[in-house]
């Protein structure tokens, strides 16, 4: 697909605005209305997601030259796909998609920011896009004892991530992951120094080849460690596992569960008891791409009907986040005894994002910055203790928004609070 | 009081009723009000006859209480106030007066019950927007007067729907017609001339129909009433959607009728829907209950004379659409209840005995308007209350129907309990009066109060309190008509 697929959906646009905001119906509270940064931080059109199909006709049509100010408006997006959903509960249209393909044709173009060229060279010679690392990639998973997935069979593997494997304070988070599945008597692997980026990050920041080398080789290595199931505590990662590497028909019939639904599971089934009380109230942050990005992807060839209404040929179901991964987590923490889940105003298909998405906490660190405040914000709001996600990136932006400017607010992985639950040997 | 001889001046003194066993059961009804006994009950047949005893209650200020429907009453609208009122019950009073195919409307006479309306209607192509299985005895003047939620949102554009027009004799003894009835010319003359009491509004800005419905006849008494009427269907194609999660199920609702895609439309929690359809009790109530998911969403999409198959495939695909999109799967059954097999029972009235009645022999309504974003919060705080107090939540029907055009959606509890158990019939009392006030803090908006509740809503509006103070002192100021009821 290139950005000319997307002309009629970019010319759907009515103005409407609808992709700035929680829709109305889903509305809440007004002072948590807006469901796009990029709009609520800058607050001009172009920076909406109506306002960037605009851009795109006129990058099409030509009318629009690359300068400064086009890049900017490009790059200020986390690619969180709050526009497109908001936008599709009541049209037919993509809207993240055409966004995307955007930022790929400024790569084609060669226009892009020196930041992310710098990021996307050290996923070529490093294959992470954390530039500038100087830990080993499996250095996290020192002492757990799990099989080496180039080495031995596992039936499962787990794929801790760029964002886990170079920041210590993660690596907890992971080791928690693995000694749960462990304990639930899963046969599971990791690939440890052999791991490389999946890659996802690369394609929403533009980067489609650089992407699809990552995915192909990614494949290729699991493939041959003949596993079926991989897990991910991030997601960034599920997102690219599960979606884009299924959009381009990688994927195969390799199974892609994120951690928390692999969890809510062996809960369910009783292969994990949480028996200890971890007395704490906590709100859920939905991460962007485990949520109402983690829909599975939707295989669809045809064409408009020609015709005053747009409709396809054959019809063609829209991805709307309705079947986003949203309920697993909370499953898992509200199995936890003694803890307390309170809701924010946004969330599930509309959950504001955590702000470090789309290669913005590299390109606008500040903007990253913002946008995870606004989030901590509504999270004390609730009067929680402790705001709670699933993915690494979101707690990174978390903890350096609040140790930039201070919060009582602890920032949790689902995960790390399961693991307090649960005593040795399971239950 | 009046005395006999002038009331058989009126209506005959076979008309009459004085007797002990009547008038007990005229003194109490299944709600929680006290038992007040009448002095006697009256049958009236014509509106003259009506005119008359509201006159000759002037006189003699006798308090009048207005009944339509036959037992068993729930609401305690229909027991006296105070000691000594005459019973005006008009259930004789079963004249069809007109039905109209071209304009579809009906007139009939507050004696009228659905099973006697449905058929009248039918033979006209028409049918009712029904509230949800009514019990056999119900008037359905009495329900058009009541508000009682419809099940149709679609065909509801206003909350006084489908009530059209009505002639009512207030508490002067004035006659009045509301809406395009009030003239100019008699029915006859309107009919003549092509007029068909459709329109509620009116006669010019001033809509009284507003101030008798609700009023539980405390302004005066309806002498017949015209409701609008829908087109039979040529081909109907119910669905079910089970869930237990209602806030998706009220998405889809949302949705269903945004795009008016569905004529019958309402949810069911398992208690309630089990109890409508369960033939065999308690055997087959329980296996039912336990068998369907928290949530039941029922809805029917329908054709009619031209390119019914065409425009139900058609809406079929769009209804699929959209449950892909809310993440739900609309189904013909659930188990053992078929969608058609509801769709049938919620076109009549209920079968004896009442469905509310079968569980456990008795039940209390709590029931309030709000919005859909609201219900899930009233249904936790129902639940909390209920769990407080010792009230099994599993045992609570709740019945939710969207109404004017889904812009809001009348939310009703069903507290089943046993008449004769003593602990259970207090629990519930106290249930149903210490959980309005939470309630009303989340967003119930409780617009048509009965019995012992009334008066913790209605005094919360001093200002509305007033102004109905006002019109009743106009309507009805020797206060002859139901005392005692709402704020009078």
């Amino acid at each position: 697909m290139a950005l000319e697929d997307y002309r009629s959906d970019m010319e759907m646009c009515c103005r409407c605005s609808i992709c700035k905001f929680v829709p109305l119906e889903k509305l809440k509270e007004k002072q948590h209305s807006y469901v796009c940064p990029s709009i609520a931080r800058y607050n001009y059109h172009t920076y909406s997601g109506g306002g960037r199909m605009g851009m795109g006709i006129a990058m099409l049509e030509k009318e629009l030259e690359y300068d400064e100010k086009l890049l900017e408006v490009v790059y200020n997006c986390q690619m969180c796909g709050a526009c497109d959903i908001s936008c599709k509960y009541a049209m037919d249209m993509e809207v993240l998609e055409p966004i995307n393909e955007i930022r790929i044709k400024c790569v084609e173009d060669g226009h892009t920011l020196p930041v992310l060229d710098s990021v996307i060279n050290s996923l070529r010679t490093q294959g992470t896009m954390i530039a500038g690392s100087k830990a080993r990639r499996g250095e996290w998973a020192a002492g757990l004892e799990v099989k080496d997935i180039t080495k031995q069979q596992a039936k499962v593997i787990y794929h801790a991530g760029c964002r886990v494997c170079y920041d210590k304070d993660m690596w907890k988070v992971a080791k928690d992951a693995v000694k749960l599945l462990k304990v639930a008597g899963i046969d599971i692997g990791i690939a440890g120094e052999s791991e490389t980026c999946c890659g996802g990050r690369a394609y929403q920041m533009g980067y489609e080849v650089d992407f699809l080398n990552q995915a192909k080789k990614n494949m290729e290595m699991i493939k041959k460690s003949g596993a079926e199931i991989l897990v991910t505590g991030c997601a960034d990662c599920y997102y690219a596992f599960k979606v884009l590497y299924d959009k381009f028909d990688l994927k195969g019939n390799l199974e892609v569960l994120h951690i928390t639904e692999y969890l809510a599971r062996l809960i369910e089934e009783g292969r994990l008891k949480p028996t200890r009380k971890v007395n704490v109230k906590v709100t859920y942050h939905d991460p962007c791409h485990l949520g109402r990005l983690g829909e599975p992807y939707l295989h669809w060839e045809g064409k408009p009907v020609p015709g005053h209404i747009r409709i396809f040929d054959p019809p063609k179901e829209f991805r709307r986040g309705t079947y986003g991964v949203y309920e697993p987590p909370r499953d898992v923490l509200k199995s936890i005894p003694g803890l307390k889940l309170i809701e924010m105003d946004r969330i599930k298909e509309y959950a504001w994002c955590c702000g470090a998405g789309g290669g913005i906490k590299e390109t606008n660190p500040e903007f990253a910055g913002w946008t995870a405040r606004e989030r901590i914000d509504e999270a004390e709001s609730t009067g929680a203790e402790a705001i709670v996600t699933a993915c690494p990136g979101c707690e990174q932006n978390f903890r350096d928004a609040i140790k930039e400017n201070g919060s009582g607010l602890k920032v949790y992985d689902v995960v790390e609070l399961l693991a307090k639950a649960i005593e040795k040997g399971g239950h | 009081m009046i005395a006999e001889d002038k009331l058989a001046a009126i209506v005959s003194a076979g008309n009459i009723n004085r007797e002990r066993a009547t008038l007990e059961e005229f003194s109490r009804d299944m709600s929680f009000v006290n038992a007040v006994k009448p002095g006697c009950i009256v049958k009236p047949k014509t509106m003259a006859d009506i005119e008359a005893i509201v006159k000759l209650a002037n006189e003699t200020l006798t308090p009048l209480v207005p009944v339509s429907s036959g037992p068993p009453h729930f609401r305690g609208d229909t027991v006296p106030g105070i000691g000594g009122a005459v019973i005006v019950d008009l259930s004789g009073m079963k004249k069809i007066i007109r039905v109209d195919r071209t304009n579809r409307v009906a007139m009939f006479e507050p004696g009228v019950t659905f099973d006697e309306l449905i058929p009248a209607v039918a033979r006209e192509g028409l049918r009712l927007n029904m509230p949800l299985l009514p019990r056999r005895l119900k008037s359905v003047t009495g329900s058009l007067l009541e508000r009682e939620p419809v099940v149709m949102p679609k065909y509801h554009w206003d909350i006084g729907d489908p009530l059209a027009c009505v002639e009512v004799i207030f508490g002067t003894g004035d006659m009045f017609r509301t809406g395009a009835a009030a003239g100019p010319g008699t029915l006859e003359e309107q009919w003549t001339a092509g007029g068909a009491q459709k329109e509620a509004a009116g006669p010019s800005a001033f809509s009284l129909y507003r101030i008798i419905q609700g009023a539980q006849g405390t302004m005066g008494i309806v002498t017949w009433a015209s409701a609008r009427c829908e087109l039979i269907p040529g081909l109907e194609e119910p669905f079910l959607i089970g869930s237990s999660k209602l806030d998706t199920i009220l998405e889809m609702v949302h949705w269903l009728i945004r795009l008016r895609l569905v004529n019958e439309c309402f949810v069911l929690n398992n208690a309630n829907l089990a109890a409508i359809i369960a033939k065999r009790w308690p055997g087959d109530y329980r296996e039912l209950k336990d068998a369907l998911p928290p949530w039941i969403l029922f809805f029917n999409i329908a054709g009619y004379e031209y390119l019914a198959e065409e425009r139900v495939s058609g809406q079929i695909v769009d209804m699929t659409e959209i449950a892909q999109r809310v993440g739900l799967e609309p189904v013909q059954a659930i188990g053992e209840v078929s969608a058609s097999e509801l769709l049938k029972a919620a076109q009549r009235p209920s079968g004896e005995p009442y469905w509310k009645l079968r569980h456990k022999g008795a039940c209390h309504d709590i029931f309030f308007l709000t919005i859909y974003d609201n219900l899930p919060g009233l249904v936790d705080t129902m639940f909390d209350e209920a769990k407080a107090i010792g009230y099994p939540t599993s045992e609570m029907g709740i019945y939710l129907q969207p109404i004017v055009q889904g812009t809001n959606c009348h939310g009703e509890f069903n507290l089943f309990y046993d008449p004769g158990n003593r602990s259970e019939s207090a629990r519930v009392k106290e249930l149903s009066e210490r959980v309005i006030t939470s309630l009303m803090a989340k967003g119930a908006f409780f617009s048509r109060p009965y019995g012992t509740s009334t008066g913790s809503i209605i005094n919360r509006d001093a200002a509305t309190v007033a102004a109905l103070k006002k019109v009743k002192s106009v309507l009805d100021p020797s206060n002859i008509m139901n005392p005692g009821k709402l704020c009078f």
